[in-house]
């Protein structure tokens, strides 16, 4: 049996949210397509389980969630992280001398905070991933991860917490 | 509430993180700790960052290959080439706004009827036997014991399934109350393993077992079936198994 035009559809509709997401996760192009093919298949295989009282985006997040928080678990037990060789090395500044107040809208300053996301523990990068890239409400990060809104905003506050902390340490150690 | 609980509560600092009790009890902390108020300066800078890191959306550089990809992938796996199993069996509610033409499944139920009928019949058969072998051994232990003849209880067999009894349980149609009668262990030890596995494979009470034994019979006395013709039902030979069918549709009893 095919896929049919409304599953290609779809498809289209949500493959971009999907790949960013996946993207966001776990860092580098070929994992996040590998990532969405493998959580539409999972869509395809699971549509019986789908509550229809829901949105179907929230159920698809919570699928590429899944997939992404399974790849990210593979990779560590294979010893890719998938975290950047930090310790040690500096990551190059385009500008030693630019302070974190004078660059808020520097693509160099974007370019760490997903450096840094990618050495957070997967669940609370999954977490810092929805609420702080994919802009998802606490309510909606909670039911896409099937955590409670309490442990959201734990894990939340562990993430932002370390990502300011690498952040100012970076931009001093850059001055 | 001390400083380390406020530095928590300052790092959720995007709009329905807070209750309004919290945010205004951090609100009035931040005022009169100059760490704290730090803290919270330095979380509302990232958050000028991560506005920009939002604006920053991955995109893959072949959208229409992905989706390519994915409808390939979608039909290997539906037609097992992945190997995985596909359980896509009852109604799909809800979701055939989404995936119409999915009533395609209804194409199967001719061949779950044929695998419902053919399970049905090998649980037939396979009862059958065990009620011949039954009876066999209600047969010896008839002669044995000088009775005209025995009954063995399946319900008492059934409650065996754990110990395997030395002796077995069997009621004298004639007499009033059940007592032991020795039994041969190999037969008995035979006679349990087949009822068991019967039952194992079809997960059927011995009540309904005991249930089908009249009928079967019913139509060996009816047909004037010898050992072949008997044997041929049992084992399931089309004519055989047919009529025996149509006997039992017929109302057929003993």
């Amino acid at each position: 049996m095919e896929p049919n035009e409304a599953f290609r559809n779809l498809v289209r509709d949500n493959q971009p949210y999907a790949y960013a997401l996946a993207f966001r996760f776990l860092g580098n192009a070929a994992d996040a397509e590998d990532a969405v093919q493998e959580s539409f298949l999972r869509v395809w295989k699971h549509l019986t389980e789908y509550d229809p009282a829901r949105k179907f985006t929230t159920w698809f997040y919570r699928i590429v969630a899944n997939v992404c928080f399974d790849a990210l678990k593979s990779k560590k037990s294979k010893g890719k992280t998938g975290q950047v060789p930090l310790n040690g090395t500096r990551i190059e500044i385009a500008d030693p001398d630019a302070d974190l107040a004078r660059d808020l809208d520097g693509k160099e300053a974007v370019r760490l905070i997903h450096c840094f996301a990618r050495e957070l523990p997967p669940k609370q990068r999954m977490v810092f991933v929805l609420r702080d890239l994919q802009d998802l409400s606490i309510d909606e990060t909670a039911r896409a991860l099937r955590m409670t809104r309490a442990s959201v905003k734990n894990n939340l506050i562990h993430a932002r917490r370390f990502l300011r902390g690498k952040m100012e340490e970076q931009y001093k150690t850059g001055q | 509430m001390g400083c380390k609980r406020y530095q928590k509560l300052a790092h959720l600092n995007r709009p329905g993180e807070l209750s309004p009790g919290q945010a205004e009890a951090l609100e009035r902390h931040l005022k009169r700790c100059p760490a704290c108020a730090a803290v919270r300066d330095g979380v509302n800078r990232m958050e000028g960052l991560l506005d920009a890191a939002r604006l920053e959306t991955p995109r893959t550089a072949d959208p229409a290959g992905l989706a390519e990809r994915i409808a390939s992938a979608v039909e290997s796996t539906s037609r097992g080439k992945t190997g995985r199993t596909i359980k896509r069996v009852g109604s799909i509610k809800g979701i055939l706004p989404l995936i119409d033409g999915f009533s395609r499944h209804e194409a199967a139920r001719p061949v779950f009827a044929v695998a419902a009928v053919l399970i049905a019949g090998v649980f037939f058969i396979q009862e059958a036997t065990v009620l011949k072998r039954l009876s066999r051994l209600e047969k010896r232990m008839a002669a044995v014991s000088g009775e005209p003849s025995f009954t063995v209880r399946l319900n008492e067999l059934n409650e065996w399934s754990g110990a395997r009894p030395l002796k077995a349980p069997v009621s004298m149609r004639h007499q009033a109350g059940d007592e032991w009668i020795s039994v041969r262990k190999k037969d008995l030890e035979k006679l349990l393993d087949d009822y068991e596995n019967a039952r194992r494979l079809n997960g059927v009470p011995a009540d309904v077992v005991q249930k089908y034994r009249p009928q079967i019979n019913g139509f060996i006395k009816t047909e004037r079936l010898d050992a072949s013709e008997l044997e041929q039902v049992l084992t399931g030979h089309p004519e055989w198994s047919s009529r025996f069918r149509s006997w039992l549709n017929h109302g057929g009893n003993i």
